[in-house]
């Protein structure tokens, strides 16, 4: 494990793993009972990405992408927890626009897309001090297996550009301090969010129940839940789903 | 829309059972909320039982959990809105089963909201008598997830 030479908005340690179980394994199992504020944990490459649900390993070669797990305090936070993966997206989606003038969407709840296909995906875990928030952005992936779930892209695929991924950081963690500060968050998503104004129909809770849920996308809200307009007229808030 | 129509809607949404109402034609948008409505997220949430009140306070006698009152039950309840898993990962045992003591900040669930995978802890020493969701379950604010002894 090395510690990356790179500035931290946080002013804390960005460590480096050249291979790793996962990134959010490594920050809760090798940095003790109170790591600090903004720690990063990013590695070159992972063996076991986490997530739910089968088949949905990231993929990416050595160096490829920016895989990380970023540790915050709750207590030094405004934001609530729930909105984090949304705030992460939204900080990904403007680094991508701002860096490399990609025009990114994002899929409710911890997705970001370009083009309808995947460039980054976000998970977070919560205990009762800490929320650990994960993310895997593909960076310099040449092509995907046609076999992904959900198709999938990468900056380079997007903008011909060949960043190196650990370089994103710096400027991604400005994005994400300011972001989770910030309390208008309803406004700030709307016009990044992926199909507003469609019909949509939505698995509500766990995936494996087939529960639909159908409806107009009209934002989020403050708790970053999907808000949705139902036929019969009302607005039905969503907290669990895909 | 004209001026009339809006306060037509504005009276109709007043008497309605909705809390709140978005209409979009072209360009017009138009998002009316009743005063002082609460929006319900899904379903009406049950009643929120403080884990270390439920039994006393005669909530969970509307609680679908709740049998016969015994001051000596504790529930422990869902501090949100989301979707209850009780291992860590799909291919990991349980957290807890029926009849293990837990430890005070022994993580004993999920609850998944927005992808943020929300571990809950035990807040006090206690054996879990039963567990009254399934695995994957969507649950409310104030759900009963476990009744509780205290050790």
């Amino acid at each position: 494990m090395k510690q990356l030479p790179l500035p931290n908005p946080f002013g804390v340690s960005i460590f480096y793993l050249t291979e790793v179980d996962s990134t959010m394994r490594a920050a809760r199992r090798d940095f003790g009972a109170s790591p600090e504020h903004g720690l990063v944990i990013s590695a070159g490459r992972q063996s076991a990405g986490r997530g739910r649900g089968s088949g949905r390993d990231w993929q990416a070669g050595q160096d490829e992408g920016l895989l990380c797990t970023i540790v915050f305090k709750k207590e030094a936070m405004k934001a609530p927890v729930s909105s984090v993966p949304i705030r992460a997206a939204l900080a990904v989606s403007r680094l991508l626009k701002q860096q490399f003038q990609l025009s990114p969407l994002i899929k409710w709840p911890n997705d970001v897309l370009v083009e309808g296909r995947k460039i980054c995906g976000i998970l977070c875990e919560s205990t009762s001090e800490y929320v650990y928030v994960g993310i895997g952005l593909n960076v310099l992936q040449d092509e995907f297996s046609s076999e992904l779930r959900t198709p999938a892209t990468s900056i380079f695929l997007q903008s011909g550009l060949r960043p190196e991924p650990v370089g994103l950081l710096p400027g991604l963690l400005s994005e994400l301090q300011k972001l989770l500060m910030v309390v208008q968050l309803p406004m700030l998503v709307r016009p990044w969010l992926y199909r507003l104004d469609e019909e949509v129909t939505l698995l509500e809770g766990d995936p494996q129940l087939g529960r639909w849920v159908s409806g107009i996308i009209t934002g989020v809200g403050e708790s970053g839940e999907l808000r949705l307009l139902q036929k019969s007229g009302k607005i039905r808030s969503l907290y669990s789903g895909e | 829309m004209k001026k009339s129509e809006i306060i037509e809607l504005i009276e109709k949404l007043d008497t309605s059972s909705l809390a709140e109402m978005y209409i979009k034609d072209g360009e017009f948008e138009l998002s009316l909320k009743k005063a002082g409505a609460v929006v319900q997220p899904v379903a009406a949430p049950q009643h929120v039982a403080a884990p270390a009140a439920a039994a006393m306070d005669g909530h969970m006698s509307q609680s679908p959990a709740a049998e016969t009152p015994d001051e000596s039950h504790e529930f422990i309840t869902a501090p949100i809105v989301g979707t209850f898993y009780r291992t860590p990962s799909p291919d990991s045992p349980p957290y807890v089963e029926e009849g293990d003591e837990v430890s005070k900040g022994d993580t004993i669930c999920i609850i998944e909201a927005m992808k943020v995978m929300n571990e809950l802890e035990a807040e006090f020493d206690c054996r879990i008598k039963r567990i009254l969701v399934e695995n994957q379950q969507m649950i409310e604010y104030g759900t009963p997830l476990f009744e509780v002894e205290k050790l």
